[in-house]
């Protein structure tokens, strides 16, 4: 029986071991690629909440996402605020601010009318940090962020990678509990059906919206994460682009699955900065070679495919 | 119970409902009957919140609900099954019944403890699915079911909300006539203490279960009665057979 559990949970054992070993045996650039996939990991796990779980296809995460990013960046280089006990919860607020706003008015409408409202509003937030160069830098953005102060020191990459893996767990688990809540399966039942929801008495637009916003404060931490790792943030880190490859790292690792957001984004940086190392030029044709193969071969996503064989192999291995 | 009185509506030109007026005391098996296009799903819709009406009122309990939002309705005791199976096909058969008994529940709102946590609706959804025989089969995802099982877990999922006054749109839409047979079963032994409003094309349906029949034609009420004394009108036989 213990040997079964053992072998059920093998691989996020195996896994688990491994991320938080990883700065013994890896090199410094390693484990900075490893912060980066955690960093858009939990973005793309924010944006799975509202594209899996509810239905609604957002494309302005890389927007509320740049905007924590530049409120943290903005206390901290124009203010002189380094506490992060009070940079981080206004970050957040803003990105939650910025996403209700968003939500109140996108959600008049559903499916690729939602995506194209949001993608023009995420534009909107692209604008307006170009536009108030004073205060973002404009298209040069934001530099010398410095690491986070928690009040005593511990700078160095290493510390950073285990910084934003813990809160990265955090937020997993949270993320976690919410979809297996009575709140996350109302939240699934909508997707599926939005018009039964409302015939078993839920009021559905408030569980869109409410979605939304947790899913908004969520990127909201990716953004502060990723202001601090980077110690700059400049707007292409909030464009259309960035959106588009949040969706792309949520394809491939699989919609709806939650970790399938991590693996996306693991496999798609992993390339690029495996690739970027050969042949930086190549590196678009390769990642439209890639999510080619896996929107035709891997349907719903390289997640829920790795599971099922995982599935598979142990069901062989009881057997014998 | 629920007193509807003046109802009109139309869908552009097309008037679908003209003046309709009835009433329901509490308790009543009422059954409408009509030829396709006769406004008895429009009907449904309305009463139960899903469709707004363009003039008449609705009073339920003694309080109008004419312009009130669907879940106002249903926090009230009106609860819809519908014509064609309107369930959660990639969630799990329990998933779906647990959906449909937090409806009612603030709980609902609750995010941080799973579903799994809350024992009550976990047993009201099995004391749900026992009563089709279904509790073995809660794993499943509901897109793996037969469309008779999907039929009853239609009517299970307006019935989990405990209403008040249940409506049902063509309960035995698209069965064989033994499924339906059963289904009838399945349905009298449900509702029994329960008011019931009803519209059905399957007239054993009709005569099994309605105390009373309300018959719809183009919009507008041309009859009202027992089963007995509306097999006997003669409009009722002009619309339907034609002589």
């Amino acid at each position: 029986m213990n040997r079964n559990l053992l072998f059920r949970f093998a691989p996020q054992i195996i896994i688990g071991l491994f991320v938080l070993t990883l700065p013994t045996f890896a090199s410094l650039p390693f484990v900075s690629l490893f912060t980066k996939i955690f960093i858009f990991g939990l973005l793309v796990m924010s944006l799975d909440l509202v594209v899996g779980y509810t239905g609604l296809w957002s494309f302005c995460h890389a927007a509320l996402f740049g905007v924590a990013a530049y409120t943290t960046g903005i206390l901290i280089t124009e203010f002189n605020i380094t506490y992060l006990w009070f940079t981080a919860p206004i970050s957040i607020l803003v990105a939650a601010l910025i996403a209700a706003i968003v939500g109140l008015i996108a959600l008049r409408t559903s499916f690729v009318y939602f995506l194209l409202v949001t993608f023009a509003l995420g534009q909107l937030v692209y604008g307006v940090v170009i536009r108030l160069k004073d205060l973002t830098g404009g298209g040069f953005g934001l530099p010398n962020i410095p690491y986070p102060n928690f009040g005593f020191d511990w700078y160095s990459p290493v510390g950073m990678y285990y910084f934003v893996l813990v809160i990265f767990m955090i937020c997993a688990f949270a993320l976690y509990r919410i979809i297996k809540s009575p709140f996350g399966i109302s939240l699934q039942g909508i997707r599926e059906n939005q018009l039964r929801m409302r015939a078993l008495g839920y009021n559905t637009w408030l569980f869109k919206y409410v979605s939304f916003v947790i899913s908004g404060a969520f990127a909201g931490v990716a953004g502060i994460l990723f202001a601090y790792y980077n110690g700059l943030v400049t707007p292409e880190n909030l464009d259309v682009t960035a959106s588009g490859l949040l969706w792309l790292m949520l394809i491939i690792g699989g919609t709806g699955t939650l970790w399938g957001g991590l693996l996306g984004s693991f496999v798609i940086l992993f390339l690029q900065y495996e690739i970027s190392l050969f042949t930086p030029e190549r590196w678009p044709l390769i990642l439209g070679a890639v999510f080619i193969a896996s929107v035709m071969y891997l349907h719903g996503g390289i997640f829920p495919y790795l599971s099922n064989l995982w599935d598979r192999v142990r069901k062989l291995y009881v057997k014998s | 119970m629920l007193r509807v009185e003046n109802l009109s509506h139309s869908y552009g030109g097309l008037n679908v409902l003209e003046d309709v007026s009835f009433n329901i005391d509490a308790g009543e098996k009422v059954g409408l009957i009509g030829p396709n296009g006769s406004g008895k799903t429009t009907l449904l819709k309305i009463l139960s919140g899903l469709l707004r009406v363009k003039s008449g009122h609705v009073y339920f309990l003694g309080q109008e609900v004419t312009k009130m939002p669907v879940h106002k309705h249903v926090s009230l005791g009106i609860g819809l099954s519908f014509q064609n199976n309107n369930l959660f096909p990639n969630l799990s058969l329990l998933d779906n019944v647990r959906l449909a008994i937090q409806g009612k529940k603030t709980y609902r709102f609750q995010m941080l403890r799973p579903v799994g946590a809350y024992i009550d609706n976990l047993a009201e959804a099995k004391k749900m699915l026992n009563l089709v025989g279904l509790w073995g089969k809660r794993g499943d995802q509901v897109s793996a079911l037969s469309y008779g099982e999907q039929r009853q877990v239609e009517i299970i999922l307006a019935l989990a909300l405990n209403p008040e006054l249940l409506l049902m749109d063509e309960p035995s839409a698209g069965l064989t006539t033994g499924e339906s047979a059963e289904l009838i079963q399945i349905i009298n032994h449900l509702v029994r203490d329960k008011t019931v409003l009803f519209c059905a094309h399957d007239m054993e349906l009709v005569f099994a279960l309605a105390q009373r029949v309300i018959v719809l034609y183009n919009g507008q009420i041309i009859a009202e009665g027992t089963a007995k004394e509306i097999q006997a009108n003669p409009r009722v036989r002009e619309i339907y057979l034609g002589i």
